[in-house]
C-alpha cells in the first residue's frame, strides 16, 4: 500500500469538498441547512407517507445515479430503494423505528449522508460477485470472452487472475501498478465483462454472475461478522412460508407472495386486487415491514400467546389475540370490540409496543 | 469495517476530524474492499449533475409538503 498515494487522495477529497461546501453556502448557510435537515428527519420519522415518498421520489435522482454507477442498467431500482428505505427505518432493540437515520450527526448535509449510506449499502466487493466454473475455463470459452474486452490491461488482468490464477500482488507487479489499484481495476474489468456477457453470451450470465447480496451494514453501523453471516445463512434455510403464514395481515401476505414468489407484476396484481399500482407498492413496503417483524420474532412467536397474556390492558390483549392467535380480519376485530378503525390502529400500535418490550425484556 | 456512516460521510465531505482521518487511512491500509468502496464513492461524486442534484435537494423545503399530499393510496389499507 502506498501511503502517499492515499494522502494525495485524501487531500483531493478535502479540496473538492471545500468547493462543494462553498457552492452549497451560496444557497443555504450551514446553520440553515442543519435546521432544514433536522426538520426533514423529524418529518421522516413521524410521517410514513412522507418518508416513503421522500426516499422513492425526492431521492430518486441521487439514488438512480448511485445505482447506475454501481450496477449499470441491470438493477431493479424499486427493489434496491425499498431495501435502503427498510434499512433506515429498521427499529432498534427497543422497537424505536428509524434508528439508523437517527444516528445521522448533521456534520454533513442529509444529502451527503444518504449518498454515503446508499453507496455503502448497494456496494458489493467485485470479487464476491464473479466466479468462473472450471468447465468454462477448460473449454476455452473464458479466453474467447476475455478477448472481447476493449483494453489490453483489462484482458491481461483477466488472464493473470483467472487463467494463470496469480495472486493480486503478483498481478500488480506484472501490470506495473500499485497493489491497492488491483481491486479498482478488477471492478472496472468485471463491469465491462458483465456487459459483454449480457450481450454476447446471455445464457452464461447467471452462471458467472451471482445475484448481488445486499451489503451488510447493520443498524449500529458495524460490519456484520462471520458468525452473524453463518447465523444468517442458517436462518435463510428456514422455510419462508413459515414466516409468510405467520403474517397476521392477509393482504400484506398476498402481495408479498405474489410479487416475490409468484413473480406477478405489480400492474397485474393491482388489477387482480382491484386497486392501483401505488397502493401495491405501499402494501409491499408495509408487508415487508411486517414480514421482517415476523422473522425477527420468529423464535418467540411460538410463545406469543404467553407474552400476550402478560399484557394487563384488556383491549390491547383482545386485539393481539384476535389478530395473531385467532387470525381474524381487522374489520371483524373492530366490529367485535365496537371500535373504529382509527381506534383499532392506535390500540394495536400501543399493544405492539408493549409486546415488543416484553419480548426484548425476555431476550435480555 | 469499523468506519461509521457519519465518519465516512464526514471524510468524503472533508469535515472529518484528524482522528477519523487516521481511522479511515488505517482501514484503507488493511481492507482492500474499503479502498474499493472509496473509489466508488469518488465515482459517485463525479456523476454529471451531482452538484445540481445536491443544490436542488438542499434548496428548499417548500416542495417537501407536496410529498405528503400523495395520500390516495393510504386509504383502507389494513
Amino acid at each position: 500500500m502506498n501511503y502517499d498515494h492515499k494522502k494525495e487522495k485524501q487531500l483531493a477529497h478535502s479540496m473538492k469538498d471545500k468547493e462543494t461546501t462553498l457552492q452549497r453556502k451560496e444557497m443555504l448557510s450551514f446553520e440553515e441547512l442543519v435546521k432544514r435537515d433536522r426538520e426533514l428527519v423529524q418529518r421522516i420519522v413521524s410521517d410514513d407517507i412522507f418518508a416513503y415518498k421522500f426516499f422513492h421520489n425526492k431521492c430518486k435522482p441521487l439514488l438512480c445515479g448511485i445505482i447506475h454507477t454501481i450496477y449499470g442498467n441491470v438493477a431493479d431500482y424499486e427493489e434496491l430503494v425499498n431495501e435502503l428505505y427498510l434499512l433506515l427505518k429498521k427499529p432498534n432493540a427497543d422497537g424505536e423505528y428509524w434508528y439508523a437515520l437517527k444516528t445521522f450527526d448533521y456534520r454533513t448535509s442529509l444529502f451527503d449522508w444518504i449518498k454515503t449510506v446508499a453507496v455503502r449499502h448497494f456496494y458489493t466487493p467485485s470479487g464476491d460477485l464473479f466466479t468462473i466454473p472450471d468447465t468454462i475455463l477448460d473449454s476455452g470459452l473464458a479466453e474467447e470472452m476475455f478477448s472481447k474486452l476493449n483494453k489490453a490491461v483489462y484482458r491481461k488482468y483477466l488472464c493473470f487472475k483467472y487463467l494463470d490464477q496469480l495472486a493480486d500482488d503478483v498481478i500488480a507487479e506484472k501490470l506495473n501498478i500499485e497493489r491497492s489499484q488491483v481491486k479498482t481495476l478488477s471492478r472496472k474489468v468485471i463491469k465491462q465483462l458483465r456487459s459483454i456477457i449480457e450481450n454476447d453470451y446471455p445464457e452464461y450470465l447467471s452462471i458467472l454472475f451471482q445475484k448481488s447480496e445486499v451489503h451488510n451494514v447493520d443498524i449500529n453501523e458495524k460490519e456484520i461478522g462471520a458468525s452473524d453471516v453463518d447465523l444468517r445463512t442458517h436462518e435463510a434455510n428456514i422455510d419462508v412460508f413459515q414466516y409468510l403464514n405467520a403474517m397476521p395481515n392477509k393482504y400484506y401476505r398476498r402481495v408479498i407472495e405474489a410479487l416475490f414468489l409468484d413473480d406477478i407484476t405489480p400492474e397485474a396484481l393491482a388489477q387482480e386486487m382491484g386497486t392501483n399500482v401505488s397502493n401495491i407498492y405501499n402494501i409491499k413496503s408495509r408487508g415487508l415491514d411486517q414480514l421482517r417483524d415476523v422473522a425477527l420474532y420468529s423464535n418467540e412467536i411460538c410463545n406469543l400467546e404467553n407474552y400476550i397474556n402478560l399484557i394487563s390492558d384488556d383491549r390491547k390483549r383482545a386485539i393481539l389475540v384476535s389478530i395473531f392467535i385467532e387470525r381474524k380480519d381487522y374489520d371483524v376485530v373492530c366490529s367485535e370490540l365496537k371500535i373504529t378503525e382509527t381506534q383499532f390502529k392506535k390500540i394495536k400500535k400501543d399493544a405492539m409496543k408493549d409486546i415488543k418490550q416484553l419480548i426484548f425484556r425476555a431476550k435480555k | 469495517m469499523n468506519i461509521s456512516n457519519n465518519t465516512l460521510a464526514a471524510y468524503m465531505a472533508g469535515v472529518s476530524t484528524v482522528q477519523e482521518d487516521k481511522q479511515v487511512l488505517d482501514e484503507i491500509a488493511n481492507n482492500d474492499s474499503f479502498y474499493e468502496l472509496l473509489d466508488i464513492m469518488d465515482e459517485v461524486d463525479a456523476i454529471d449533475g451531482l452538484d445540481e442534484m445536491r443544490n436542488e435537494f438542499n434548496e428548499s423545503i417548500d416542495d417537501m409538503n407536496e410529498l405528503s399530499e400523495f395520500n390516495d393510496y393510504n386509504i383502507n389499507i389494513k
